[in-house]
């Protein structure tokens, strides 16, 4: 009977372990920050030269597009979505008020993906800017339910001035050339 | 005409003396005055330290006359060197006694917005540099000033709230940084009391930050904690300890778009990744990305500041340095040497007298075969060491001695690979630990078993 506990126990343990392949987990994000849902977009087939991208009619191509659900406020689990078929997949994710990302994947993978996400993306237009930084700066010290609060401490910051102020740049496009949709 | 008397001689003899004695008695006077002036103004210029939360002054310490103005210089000191990018201050007073005549920021810095209210002043300060500004070891940050006014005679109470003060977001390893707030309240007011009977607040670390920005760096890190840094003034020296195969590649440049790309594909021990034509006293921002087996790490943006350029005196103060794991038994051992005033030393000639070697004697000439010549780049000296187990050396910077030290040369054993820690990541390793467990004890009891019956 100890015998059975024992492989029973290593055999859960293994699976366990296993969980996180083939998941996306994001990082560098401040504790309270606590994302529900992120757009995924995932299209099959290596990536190719930018000057070449607007050619390849990318609709053949598309594997999905659509709001996925994020575990535990950090886990993006790809293999619902995948499934076995063996490709390579361009995977791009857009969490709201972060900028989007691109990862290339060969699937399926043995490999957990982290990923560090810049936030700031106040206006989610992927893109981390002036306009992001003036909506920040105007509820400093606002005793009204912040809009700009992104470290979800309830209020507006410093902290969050800063990662606004910080990760101004610009977020990973869609290979379709169509703009992220707005949280 | 007549000739002056023998009383008005005498009046104007004595005249003259007692101007002579007056204008002495007035000199030595003004200098005792000037000297316990000062000796009072030094007195009165105290430093309040305190990591978050209030910051007071006692209000028998401030005891101003009405209408009598106040100025007092808000700094920020450290321990360790680190870029300081916000700071969210409140000041706290009794309006009934004290009006805020006005309030700047010091120089490099601006204040983006600020909030006034009955007895209550807040406002956020950054850098007008983007990059952030150096709060250097050892030295004062000033941020700004406040000038406060008495509207009535008597001790006026104020205090600073700096919870807020924001040193860097960007470190992954800021949240355990020796960091010390301080403010230096610094005018001539009439306080009383600042002796040594009255001591600044006691001083604690700084915590409660590190559950705002980025303490998820830790966790998910495959390293367990930061690559070790030592940055030269025109180059880094980046030490990964992964101690398993991986690709660890950087993107780095002077803005956080980056630009430029480093990499190291290391097949045993730690990779290690050095960027070399850097300018001097530049912040440089980075992000690597490892690729091993199992997962891809896609780190967070951070940044490193190079050093200044510095005079070739010897060095007897301070010295950094990173021992990497390269291949087999060899080894490079990264040294930095700084100065009293805490520069960075360059044209230096270090080497390695080893007395020592896994408790065995060595004289000096034996030396030569473990390690090799020093070479320089950027401030930052390799010395290449072959060899295991653990030397004694005594470190020598143009043939003077600097000191003596341990140097263990298997790296990896105290630095263990740390795979990515999540719930499901523990709960797995613990149930192997107690399956193992459970194998273990019925091995023993078959075994006991077996040999009661044998015997």
């Amino acid at each position: 009977m100890t015998a059975a506990i024992s492989f029973g126990l290593i055999f859960s343990s293994a699976k366990l372990k296993n969980l996180n392949q083939g998941e996306i987990i994001l990082g560098g994000l401040p504790e309270r920050y606590c994302p529900k849902e992120a757009q995924l977009l995932i299209v099959a087939g290596r990536p190719l030269p930018r000057h070449i991208l607007p050619s390849i009619n990318q609709e053949k191509t598309r594997v999905t597009d659509r709001s996925i659900p994020i575990a535990d406020c950090r886990r993006v689990d790809l293999r619902v979505i995948l499934g076995k078929k063996e490709a390579v997949y361009q995977v791009y994710l857009k969490l709201p008020r972060a900028l989007a990302f691109q990862l290339n994947v060969s699937w399926p993978t043995r490999k957990t993906v982290y990923y560090y996400p810049p936030l700031g993306d106040l206006d989610d237009n992927n893109l981390i800017n002036d306009q992001d930084l003036e909506l920040v700066k105007n509820e400093l010290f606002s005793t009204a339910a912040p809009t700009s609060d992104l470290d979800g401490d309830q209020q507006v910051t410093v902290l969050d001035y800063n990662l606004v102020r910080l990760n101004q740049q610009a977020g990973e496009s869609r290979p379709d050339g169509q703009p992220w949709r707005a949280k | 005409m007549t000739l002056p008397g023998p009383a008005q001689k005498q009046t104007a003899r004595s005249g003259r003396l007692i101007s002579d004695r007056t204008v002495l008695i007035i000199i030595v006077f003004t200098t005792l005055v000037l000297l316990l002036g000062s000796a009072v103004l030094q007195r009165i210029v105290f430093r309040a330290e305190a990591p978050t939360g209030i910051l007071g002054l006692d209000p028998n310490r401030l005891n101003l006359t009405a209408a009598q103005t106040a100025t007092f210089k808000i700094k920020l000191s450290g321990s360790e060197e680190t870029p300081v990018v916000g700071s969210q201050l409140k000041l706290v007073y009794n309006p009934e006694q004290l009006e805020v005549v006005n309030y700047l920021s010091s120089q490099g810095w601006q204040t983006v917005s600020s909030r006034s209210a009955l007895g209550e002043l807040a406002w956020v300060l950054v850098p007008e540099e983007q990059k952030g500004v150096l709060l250097k070891a050892g030295r004062d940050l000033e941020l700004g000033t406040v000038q406060v006014k008495a509207l009535k005679t008597g001790g006026g109470k104020i205090e600073f709230d700096q919870a807020l003060t924001l040193v860097t977001t960007l470190a992954l390893d800021w949240p355990s940084l020796p960091q010390r707030l301080s403010l230096t309240f610094q005018g001539a007011v009439g306080a009383v009391g600042l002796t040594s009977d009255n001591p600044p607040p006691p001083v604690e670390p700084i915590t409660g930050l590190s559950s705002e920005v980025g303490s998820a760096n830790q966790r998910l890190s495959p390293l367990g904690k930061a690559p070790k840094v030592i940055t030269g003034n025109s180059s880094a020296i980046l030490v990964f300890p992964l101690n398993r195969p991986g690709l660890v590649s950087l993107e780095y440049g002077a803005t956080p778009g980056l630009g430029r790309e480093v990499s190291a594909l290391q097949a045993e021990n730690q990779p290690v990744l050095q960027l070399v034509n850097l300018e001097a006293e530049t912040i440089y921002y980075y992000r690597y990305r490892i690729s091993e087996a199992n997962s891809t790490v896609i780190g967070p943006l951070q940044t490193i500041r190079t050093r200044s350029l510095s005079s070739d005196n010897p060095a007897k103060d301070q010295v950094k340095a990173i021992l990497a794991a390269s291949r087999g038994n060899s080894y490079d051992l990264y040294l930095q040497f700084f100065s009293p005033d805490n520069q960075l030393l360059t044209k230096l000639k270090p080497r390695l007298d080893i007395r020592k070697i896994n408790d065995l004697d060595y004289s000096p000439d034996q030396t030569k075969v473990l390690i090799g010549e020093a070479e320089e780049t950027g401030g930052i000296y390799k010395l290449p060491i072959s060899g295991s187990g653990k030397i004694t050396a005594q470190l020598m910077v143009d043939d003077s001695p600097i000191g003596w030290y341990e140097i263990s040369l298997n790296p990896l054993s105290d630095s263990q690979p740390k795979t990515p820690v999540t719930p499901t990541a523990d709960l797995g390793a613990l149930q192997q630990l107690l399956a193992a467990s459970l194998l273990i004890v019925l091995i023993l009891g078959f075994s006991f078993v077996r040999l009661a019956r044998i015997h």
